[in-house]
């Protein structure tokens, strides 16, 4: 039973010169202290807080700008280090005045030197005591439950530092059970062994998943990680996107952010292709008709431009007419012509094509499916002609370099 | 869990200004809820892909202000990377609680994609009307919605059920004690005035935010601060629970001081650890404004003892 009332403890905790242990200390009860170490925690914990908020907020901010922020880690661990501080300075000056945390002296109990009798504990004890608790807290809280199988009910900071926790309560406890300190004695081996094994495998499981790359860094950029040239820069990169899009290499969502990325810069003079890679995604970033019509209008401000006859060539049902009065350097404009060429049997002209593109080299492995391709229907295209024509000889070159590529006899 | 407790709660009739203002929350909460539904959650300018659009946009408006302008923005806007869409979303979440932004919004000239820039316009003025339009808005206290009536009916409206709940546990509590102690006259007029020095917090601590400030909070903020000065020698009966075994609930009487830390200090603490323009859901600055008010309150009742302003009161009675 607790007793409510500090005015009137119903035994009082002496602090003379004369003072002894008369006979074997009183035991605090269990459930005086766990009260005890909540009512600490409520009043510490907004009084810490209060002295650490300008670190915290500083590390909060930290990490909104980089959830893996390196400087963010190392406050963290600063802001730990200086809380565990406080907590420690604030249980050891309460221990050696008042012989008790301001919760155990609600609850009536006093922290005394154990088993040597003092007047004061000295103030080492107590700043041994504070670090040992705050130690025990660490390791998942496990010392602690050694007051559940300790004879005299004192955990592990308590016989580091030599003291123990009274009551100044008429009745008090007796202790365990002789037959429940070995249960409990041997429930927390198993506790601290499960406890180590745990830590120890996570441990490896992060350093494994660390060495295989788990911690690089991952910044959410507009631009599109698939487009794998650095160097590309500007309108080259857009047009290397547009055209990567077209040969199905890159998703809508890759070249829609390759697109913003170009759309607000403050400077940028190739806002139609901009516009036009928005036009071309339409479906995949789930645009209605009135938005798709309003990007149309911006590409086709200037009716002549490559962008705006690419975009026709696209509403019209890829009539290849429209695509003749495009830029031939763009690299979307001849992705789309080899395509062209390819769907009219043109392979050899597809060929050209390709090759041209090959000597970007960003390009070259994008590209390799597409000359595949392109042999194949050549091959079988000569094949199924054999009987009636002799082929060309632009298809024979183009297929003996192909055999000489690949080692084909 | 540990919470006040005071033997007098049971004589209820004792209080009856503290169950007049339990009842009044209550039926304010009603009569918002009862209203038409018009939750702005589902608002296209929150969805993600929006927020990162508003940030954009927000920081070309930020190029535009002058220095002393700028100065009084939070400082973490300016480590903004504009090419990092993590950070372009944060700033958006900022942005459309920007009261000044969304003045101008409409009106201001931006580049970049001008189809998604007039959409998006187009979105944040449905927003704002919408917005406008809740009843939370119109009863609830911030920059944009600061006429008289909105300083009272604050103070009586509630964000949801869990909100109204754990704030009229609280007034049903500390009420009782400020009641019993300096009577009904004193419980209005510091729930009452607690409530508009919580609510000055706000506004001044809060910079120029759209979002609108609900809650008894700042009233029982100053009520308790009110209580813990006034009767700084009483010790407060707590009631505690761990487990339902004999020796694990039951009751302990802790000096009134223990407020402070215990419900007073922590708003300060989260309040200076919040980082700034990005609070959560808790308005900390209108706890520490009903808090200031209370303590000072307090004090005065203590130095011009009870009787004084006992007198003073009973005039307006």
């Amino acid at each position: 039973m607790l007793f409510p009332d500090l005015s009137a403890p119903e035994a009082q905790y002496s602090s003379s010169k004369k003072f002894k242990w008369p006979r074997a200390p009183s035991i605090a009860f269990i459930s005086d202290r766990f009260l005890a170490l909540i009512f600490d925690f409520l009043l510490a914990s907004p009084l810490v807080s209060l002295v650490i908020a300008g670190f915290v907020k500083r590390a909060k901010t930290l990490f909104l700008l980089d959830s893996q922020s390196p400087e963010g880690l190392v406050l963290g661990f600063l802001i730990f280090i200086l809380g565990a501080f406080f907590v420690l300075l604030f249980q050891s000056i309460f221990l050696y005045y008042l012989h008790a945390t301001p919760g155990q002296y609600f609850f009536q109990l006093r922290v005394v030197s154990y088993p040597q009798s003092r007047k004061n504990m000295t103030f080492s004890q107590c700043l041994v005591r504070s670090f040992c608790f705050s130690a025990s807290c660490l390791l998942m809280a496990i010392p602690f439950l050694e007051v559940l199988g300790h004879p005299l009910r004192r955990a592990f900071h308590e016989r580091a530092s030599d003291t123990m926790v009274v009551t100044l309560k008429k009745f008090h406890d007796d202790g365990p059970h002789e037959i429940e300190q070995k249960f409990i004695s041997s429930s927390m081996r198993t506790g601290f062994f499960v406890f180590f094994l745990f830590s120890s495998l996570s441990l490896f499981k992060t350093f494994g998943s660390l060495e295989l790359g788990a911690a690089q860094e991952v910044v959410a950029v507009n631009q599109c990680k698939a487009i794998g040239s650095k160097s590309l820069q500007g309108s080259q990169r857009l047009d290397a996107a547009l055209a990567l899009y077209v040969l199905n290499e890159i998703s809508g969502d890759c070249l829609n952010r390759e697109a913003d990325y170009l759309l607000w810069k403050e400077k940028t003079n190739f806002k139609d292709m901009a516009y036009l890679a928005k036009y071309m995604t339409a479906k995949s970033t789930h645009l209605d008709k009135k938005e798709i019509q309003n990007y149309y209008k911006l590409i086709c401000e200037k009716k002549s431009s490559s962008a705006c006859l690419i975009a026709d060539y696209f509403v019209e049902s890829k009539d290849a007419k429209t695509l003749k009065g495009a830029d031939n350097k763009l690299l979307v404009t001849q992705v789309l012509l080899m395509n062209e060429m390819y769907e009219d049997k043109n392979y050899v002209g597809s060929l050209e094509i390709i090759e041209k593109l090959k000597q970007e080299k960003y390009l070259q492995s994008f590209l390799e499916k597409q000359y595949i391709r392109a042999i194949w229907s050549l091959r079988e295209d000569k094949f199924k002609d054999s009987g009636r024509a002799p082929a060309s000889a632009n298809s024979k070159k183009w297929l003996d370099e192909f055999k000489s590529e690949y080692k084909i006899k | 869990m540990i919470i006040p407790n005071p033997t007098e709660i049971k004589e209820y009739q004792k209080f009856p200004l503290t169950i007049t203002l339990v009842l009044l929350n209550i039926f304010m909460f009603i009569l918002i809820f009862s209203g038409p539904e018009k939750s702005i959650s589902d608002n296209s300018v929150l969805q993600e892909d929006r927020l990162v659009l508003s940030g954009r946009l927000y920081l070309q408006y930020l190029k535009t202000l002058p220095t002393e302008v700028l100065k009084k923005k939070p400082d973490w806007i300016q480590d903004m990377n504009p090419e990092n869409t993590e950070h372009l979303g944060v700033l958006g979440i900022y942005s459309v609680r920007d009261a000044d932004f969304l003045a101008v919004a409409g009106s201001t000239s931006f580049w970049g994609d001008e189809v998604q820039i007039s959409d998006w316009k187009k979105e944040i003025y449905q927003f704002g009307t919408q917005y406008r339009n809740q009843l939370m808005f119109r009863f609830g206290l911030s920059s944009l919605e600061k006429k008289p009536l909105s300083w009272l009916t604050y103070q009586f409206s509630h964000l949801n059920w869990v909100h109204l709940l754990s704030n009229m546990l609280f007034l049903v509590l500390i009420g009782a004690a400020v009641e019993g102690l300096a009577g009904s006259a004193v419980l209005i007029f510091t729930y009452l005035v607690g409530g508009i020095s919580g609510g000055l917090g706000f506004l001044l601590l809060g910079s120029a935010g759209t979002v609108p400030m609900v809650g008894a909070s700042a009233s029982i903020s100053a009520l308790l601060a009110f209580y813990c000065v006034a009767e700084v020698r009483r010790r407060i009966r707590y009631f505690y629970f761990i487990s339902p075994l004999a020796d694990h609930r039951g009751h302990i009487y802790l000096p009134t001081l223990t407020i402070i830390p215990l419900f007073l200090v922590i708003d300060i603490a989260n309040l200076w650890s919040s980082p700034q323009g990005l609070g959560g859901s808790v308005a900390y600055a209108a706890h520490l404004g009903g808090t200031v008010f209370g303590l000072i309150f307090g004090v005065l009742y203590r130095w011009r003892g009870s009787h004084f302003l006992h007198s003073s009161f009973s005039k307006f009675r």
